[in-house]
């Protein structure tokens, strides 16, 4: 079933808008004028991807900077560690730290589900 | 993650970076493939795309000086061979890579 998500001007070229259709969560990626939609939560933690960077059709998580292809849905890298350069964080914050990193490596990234998109009169459907 | 999209995905990142820095992508697309593909692996198993041909000391700070595409922190050296040191990129006036020479970095202030 097609929905109206937005208005075709609502998201410029390099932009992504988080929209709902009933349950699922989309982030909508408008790339040089192209709409894509894909799962807004991101494949590795589930972050808000509509919060991180949209780079042509590459779009990084905020939270870990894991990249994903929105065209095709697909993950394209790891997770990357917080760098705290020379800072190193006091105890007992290093420790925790360090099991949280371990957990998160742990975990895998999965791709993004990926749904059909149409603009037709100034209007964005997306069918989900 | 297929190794090959990571390829393409960050071809189209570096393009981007080294653009505005005068250089580009080797025409020898043999390399390109060849680099990026060690770079991807690297990125797998260290978690940042280094430069398939320096050295990780393990200390962060210098590490990160390694990480593709190093250029801003080779400037000196890599103007004066016109390429970087694998040779992934080259100046945007060269058409023959193979012309060029690698030059150590102690020996640049020798050259031109």
């Amino acid at each position: 079933m097609w929905v109206e998500v937005a208005k075709a001007d609502d998201v410029a070229p390099g932009g992504v808008k988080y929209v709902r259709v009933d349950e699922q969560e989309i982030a909508l990626c408008n790339v040089s004028g192209t709409y894509y939609a894909v799962g807004r939560r991101c494949g590795h933690m589930n972050a808000p991807l509509e919060q991180g960077p949209l780079d042509g059709h590459i779009l990084t998580c905020p939270l870990h900077h894991v990249q994903f292809d929105v065209t095709s849905g697909k993950a394209l890298s790891n997770p990357v560690d917080h760098d705290y350069g020379e800072e190193r964080p006091p105890e007992p914050y290093r420790r925790l730290g360090k099991l949280q990193m371990r957990l998160e490596w742990k975990i895998r990234v999965h791709d993004l589900p990926t749904f059909p998109v149409r603009v037709a009169e100034g209007v964005v459907e997306v069918e989900a | 993650m297929s190794t090959e999209d990571r390829e393409t995905s960050l071809r189209y990142l570096f393009a981007k970076v080294v653009d505005p820095l005068g250089y580009k992508f080797t025409p020898d697309e043999e390399l390109v493939e060849f680099l990026l593909e060690q770079e991807v692996m690297l990125e797998k198993k260290f978690g940042a795309p280094y430069c398939p041909c320096q050295g990780r000391t393990g200390r962060r700070a210098e590490d990160m000086r390694i990480v593709c595409p190093c250029i801003p922190y080779h400037r000196r050296h890599f103007d004066a061979m016109r390429r970087c040191w694998c040779g992934l990129y080259v100046h945007k006036d060269v058409d023959d890579p193979s012309e060029l020479l690698q030059i150590p970095e102690s020996e640049v202030g020798d050259v031109g």
